[in-house]
């Protein structure tokens, strides 16, 4: 009790210190508990909405490697007769272009998602609630139910019409009613509802629907009804996939499971720059209060209870920072959901594990900054009491501190770097190169970076010792003031001026890493020389037919022989990968791409890392080849004559891989065109093989892209026209991919950018620390100020004295902050070629990394201002009656 | 045994490059309820003595009995539980914590003893009223004078009972109205209530108060002789100049 007594009386002297140390970690807080309560209210409204989607919905059957891909409709005829089954609707699900009036004359809408469905089985649709107008009754007629968002955008009402354009003939569709959907939905495209016969009549798929729902009856087993029906309904229709709503839900916690895992380590970002803020308070206390220390184990006092002082005193700081930062991070949240209510359907989530993460990771910022203080604290020197002035703090534990913590920066280098692979071959590791994957996976994190950061911070006093000296001149000179009076102003603080510059350093370094990591990602994506002039993209009815592609060989502007159809299917690989990442990045499935190896040869010119395009072409035609990626090769090890196992419609089929290519960025276009949109189809994985091959083993005979040269001076947008007029298909999307690549670009860098606003805020708490050490630094030179006042030195000159130092405090941080960066960014690159295969050269954004280093620069000389004008106002008797010692 | 004992002790310290040698094996007994004062010129070794007694460094030779211990055998922890509670120290500085009330000073060690304010009352206030800190009981040493502050160290130094009392300069920094009265509360801690403690001081003027004076010159014990022979302050003075030469 007297420890705690004596603490909050010395907190309580220092009201200033204690609130912006108080502020600067409740800011931290706040930071985790709103970021992590924004993802959690974003996964509840996501969860909701599946929910209520798929709520009365047990069982979905689609066609397995298509997810355009049709299945017969005798499935839901056979699924009926089960008992179990407590409710059943099949649905034809399509996108297509709309039609609409514009002055008088028709012109091109957007794709819409169609939904042939058969009412009123279907008990998603009987989800919805219809707020105007009706259903249409039973399975026939040309009426549509639409959205709010869609009755608003082609400003239709019950009572008017909507035409959908086809092959060779169109759709007039009376709306009947007006259904609402959430605004988490309704953001993207349109979507109708029609009877289900006259969307397969129109879509001449008579029969064929792409989903069966399924609902159960309470008790029954869901597996085991799935066990017992696989095999009798691929009789009836190959290639089909049962999935269950629990499966689905878990596939959405698996993937925000991912996004959860990134808002965690964004808090972690904002709870490390919060331990070196408290550490730098404890620190500057330790260095104030050296007297009253040393008086203390003069009379008494073990090193026990001077050691204790320290870490109450962290504890405090911290305990009162979280108390005031969750419900701060709560209300942001609140304010959060409330502006975008439409989307955060549920509201404010609280997220259990990021308050935990803030009020214990302030708690754990607290004893760990502690540490290094209470030490220094408890071996004060009693003798020290005795002293007219007390003694300089000893040089000798920074060196030590900065060998270890040199040491300390190789670990996570040497995960990855260093003999790993060849430690694990010779400890005779079944498959040494799965095991070292996993190996730098989990040591990266767990050992590391934890190493890097505390070994950083233990250099840090080092670095601060060097750079004041190398710089310290240059600074003087720029601010008019003498080295003399500058020099080793941050040094005799040493430990006060290394916590706030690796506070500071935290958020630079992220940055730099973030940005590293982008915008190599990107420069990685490097287009070959040679490549097709134009994409013909659609999305509707499943894609192109074969027919319709031949046709556009004949369209002026296309170069004849030069068009060629992909087919796009997402079969899965017959084995699993490990962990979390592999969750991330390569779900367990593939993307597989069907085209012509002389027509694509020709179109484009791909990089083969092993193999030639001779044997590959050759092998290819063979059939049941591939050609894989070189990420794809990186990380399972795979080599040409290799075999690899897929999941076709007729079971797992091995596939022989024919060569490795660097790859130019298909998958990246075609998700952007919206090829795999459903979210199970989602994968990183490309692999190659023919239309044959597309066909035969998953069904793929529609083409959803289609690529072509065109002739010299041939206008894209009149080429386009001519396809739409010559195939009688609106809502085809044609692009150039360099302008493509370039809007991909610009929206992946302004991700980057956005995702870095953790960085720009963990430097802006990181000012409040640099505020404390300023004014810290500026109270116990007072006496000093006095002095320097009373022989004349000016007011401006005092001034600029303490801007000066904030300077150098500030390119210290600078210097740190990149090196630091630059250092983590190699080992965060060589973590994702691990993880991903993906192996682009490192890009170094200087430009964003200047704009981090003006930021710092600013958040220092902006801090310094306030205490610089305080002492160069102040009158100089004030100054000197400061007394001359510390406390 | 006296309570307290130098035994021969040697100090050395480096400056720079140098050896200096603060004492050169000094001996001398301090007996129960004697009032010593050390005096000497700066770097005579003084200062390095009141340390060693204190158990604040470690001599390089010899030894320092307190009350019987050889400060020299304690470990750091058992040498500060020693000294919490069988030396009370007295700074020229006051060293009393801004943020404490005078009583809270003043009970300091009493309460790094665990001992809650309930405890330590009665004693705590006994050693107020005779201080004549009554009135300040509450006050923080910035809203009292240089004596009152001192007096209240005086008041910390003595409230475990210690065997010895060393003060260092005690009245160094303060004014002679107030110097006077710590000396006459020091003699008479002494005189009347058998106190036995040890004062570094330069001025003859404060040494008058003790009994003996102990002159060291060049890390060596020159002279001791009692107060009472040195013929009033003057002579004491002279008397000191001598064993200077």
């Amino acid at each position: 009790m007297f420890l705690l007594r004596l603490t909050l009386k010395s907190l309580a002297a220092r009201p200033t210190r204690a609130i912006l140390t108080i502020l600067a970690v409740a800011l931290s807080v706040s930071l985790v508990v709103a970021v992590t309560g924004g993802y959690a209210s974003a996964q509840a409204a996501a969860r909701h909405y599946l929910d209520r989607y798929l709520g009365p919905v047990d069982i979905l059957i689609s066609k397995q490697n298509d997810p355009r891909g049709t299945i017969s409709e005798d499935v839901a005829a056979a699924l009926r007769e089960d008992p179990r089954v407590r409710g059943l609707a099949a649905r034809l699900e399509l996108q297509n272009g709309l039609l609409k009036e514009l002055d008088g004359k028709e012109e091109a809408g957007r794709v819409a998602a169609v939904n042939g469905i058969d009412w009123p089985n279907d008990m998603l649709a009987a989800n919805l609630d219809i707020v105007d107008g009706k259903w249409f009754e039973g399975n026939d007629g040309d009426f549509v139910v639409v959205d709010q968002a869609t009755a608003q955008q082609l400003k239709v009402s019950p009572g008017q019409t909507i035409t959908l354009p086809g092959l060779d003939k169109r759709l007039t569709l009376t709306v009947v009613g007006v259904v609402h959907k959430p605004a988490i939905i309704v953001e993207g495209r349109p979507v109708l509802y029609v009877p289900l016969k006259t969307l397969q009549r129109f879509a001449d798929l008579a029969g064929r629907v792409t989903r069966v729902l399924v609902a159960l009856r309470p008790g029954a087993d869901v597996e085991r009804f799935d066990d017992e029906w696989t095999p009798k309904l691929e009789k009836i229709s190959p290639g089909i996939r049962m999935k269950s709503s629990a499966q689905t839900k878990q596939q959405l916690d698996n993937e925000l499971a991912a996004v959860d895992l990134l808002s965690y380590a964004g808090g972690t970002v904002s709870m490390l720059t919060a331990t070196f803020i408290v550490f730098s308070a404890l620190s500057m206390g330790v260095l104030e209060r050296q007297r009253t220390l040393a008086m203390l184990r003069a009379v008494g006092a073990l090193r026990s209870h001077v050691a204790a002082l320290v870490l109450i005193e962290g504890i405090l700081l911290a305990g009162t920072g979280a108390l005031i930062g969750v419900p701060l991070g709560l209300f942001w949240v609140q304010i959060l959901t409330w502006m975008f209510s439409a989307f955060f359907i549920t509201g404010a989530v609280l997220s259990w594990g990021g308050i935990l993460l803030g009020v214990g990771g302030s708690l754990g910022a607290a004893l760990l900054a502690s540490l290094l203080p209470a030490w220094s604290a408890s071996h004060v020197s009693p003798l020290d009491a005795m002293m007219p002035q007390s003694s300089p703090p000893r040089a000798r534990n920074w060196i030590l501190c900065a060998v270890i913590g040199a040491m300390l920066v190789t670990i996570d280098p040497l995960i990855f770097f260093g003999p790993l692979p060849q430690i694990i071959t010779a400890l005779g590791a079944a498959d040494p190169r799965g095991s070292t994957q996993k190996f730098r996976f989990i040591a990266h994190f767990a050992l590391g970076l934890p190493t890097l950061l505390t070994g950083l911070f233990l250099m840090s006093p080092a670095i601060v010792w060097v750079v004041e000296r190398l710089v310290g001149r240059l600074v003087a000179g720029v601010f008019a003031v003498r080295f003399a009076m500058l020099r080793q102003q941050l040094s005799s603080g040493i430990w006060r001026a290394a916590g706030t510059c690796t506070a500071l350093m935290v958020g630079l370094a992220t940055l730099v890493v973030l940005q590293i990591q982008g915008n190599s990602a990107m420069a990685g994506w490097r287009l070959p020389d040679k490549f097709p002039d134009i994409f013909i993209a659609t999305n509707m009815l499943g894609g192109i037919p074969m027919q319709d592609v031949a046709k556009l060989d004949n369209v002026q502007g296309i170069k004849r022989g030069q068009v060629m159809p992909i087919a796009i299917a997402t079969p899965g690989l017959a084995h699993g990968f490990f962990g979390l990442a592999e969750a991330m990045v390569m779900p367990d499935a593939t993307m597989f791409f069907g085209i012509n190896p002389d027509r694509g040869f020709d179109l484009m010119a791909l990089d083969f890392r092993e193999g030639n395009e001779q044997d590959a072409k050759r092998l290819l035609k063979e059939g049941r080849h591939l050609l894989v990626t070189n990420e794809f090769r990186t990380l399972k090890g795979l080599h040409v004559g290799d075999k690899l196992k897929l999941q076709t419609d007729h079971g797992p089929q091995d596939y022989t891989i024919a060569g490795v290519i660097w790859s130019p960025g298909i998958d990246v276009i075609v998700n952007v065109y919206d090829m795999g949109n459903s979210m199970d189809q989602r994968t990183a994985a490309s692999v190659f093989g023919t239309l044959e091959d597309a066909k035969r083993d998953f069904g793929v005979d529609r083409y959803p892209l289609v690529v072509a040269n065109l002739e010299y001076a041939a206008d894209k947008a009149d080429v386009l026209k001519t396809v739409q007029k010559e195939l009688k298909l609106e809502g085809l999307r044609a692009g150039d991919v360099r302008p493509l690549k370039y809007k991909i670009e610009t929206e992946f860098h302004k991700i980057v950018l956005m995702i870095s606003s953790v960085a720009f805020a963990a430097m802006g708490i990181a000012s409040l620390g640099v505020t404390n050490t300023i004014m810290a630094s500026v109270r116990s030179r007072r006496w000093q100020f006095g002095i320097l006042r009373s022989v004349g030195v000016t007011r401006g000159t005092l001034l600029r004295l303490v801007v000066a130092e904030a300077a150098l405090l500030g390119i210290i941080a600078c210097v740190m902050g990149v090196g630091a960066g630059l250092l983590m960014g190699t080992d965060a690159h060589a973590l994702s070629v691990t993880v991903t295969g993906y192996d682009p050269p490192i890009v170094r954004p200087w430009n964003i990394i200047a704009v981090g280093v003006a930021v710092v620069m600013v958040i220092s000389l902006a801090a310094s201002l306030g205490p610089a004008m305080q002492v160069a106002f102040a009158e100089p008797l004030s100054l000197l009656q400061a007394g001359r010692s510390s406390a | 045994m006296a309570p307290l004992v130098i035994e021969a002790v040697r100090k050395a310290f480096r400056q720079g490059s140098t050896g200096v040698s603060a004492l050169a094996g000094v001996s001398l007994e301090v007996q129960a309820g004697q009032f010593l004062a050390v005096m000497g010129a700066s770097g005579s070794g003084k200062s390095t003595l009141l340390h060693l007694m204190a158990g604040l460094t470690k001599p390089d030779g010899g030894r320092v009995l307190v009350d019987g211990t050889d400060l020299a055998a304690l470990t750091d922890r058992d040498l500060t539980l020693f000294r919490r509670r069988k030396i009370g120290l007295v700074f020229q500085a006051f060293n009393l914590i801004p943020t404490l009330s005078a009583e809270e000073n003043l009970g300091l060690p009493l309460m790094l003893e665990g001992r809650n304010r309930t405890e330590s009352r009665a004693k705590v206030d006994r050693l107020l009223d005779s201080l004549g800190l009554r009135s300040r009981r509450t006050h923080r040493p910035d809203a009292m004078s240089g004596g009152e502050q001192q007096r209240v160290a005086i008041g910390r130094a003595l409230v475990t009972d210690p065997a010895v009392i060393l003060a260092d300069e005690p009245t160094g920094n303060l004014d002679s109205g107030n110097s006077k009265a710590v000396c006459e509360l020091l003699r008479d801690l002494s005189v009347v209530h058998g106190k036995t403690i040890v004062m570094v001081t330069h001025e003859p003027s404060v040494a008058a108060y003790a009994q003996e004076v102990a002159v060291l010159k060049d890390g060596m014990l020159v002279e001791r002789f009692a107060v009472d022979d040195a013929d009033g302050r003057q002579g004491l003075a002279a008397r000191y100049q001598e064993s200077l030469k």
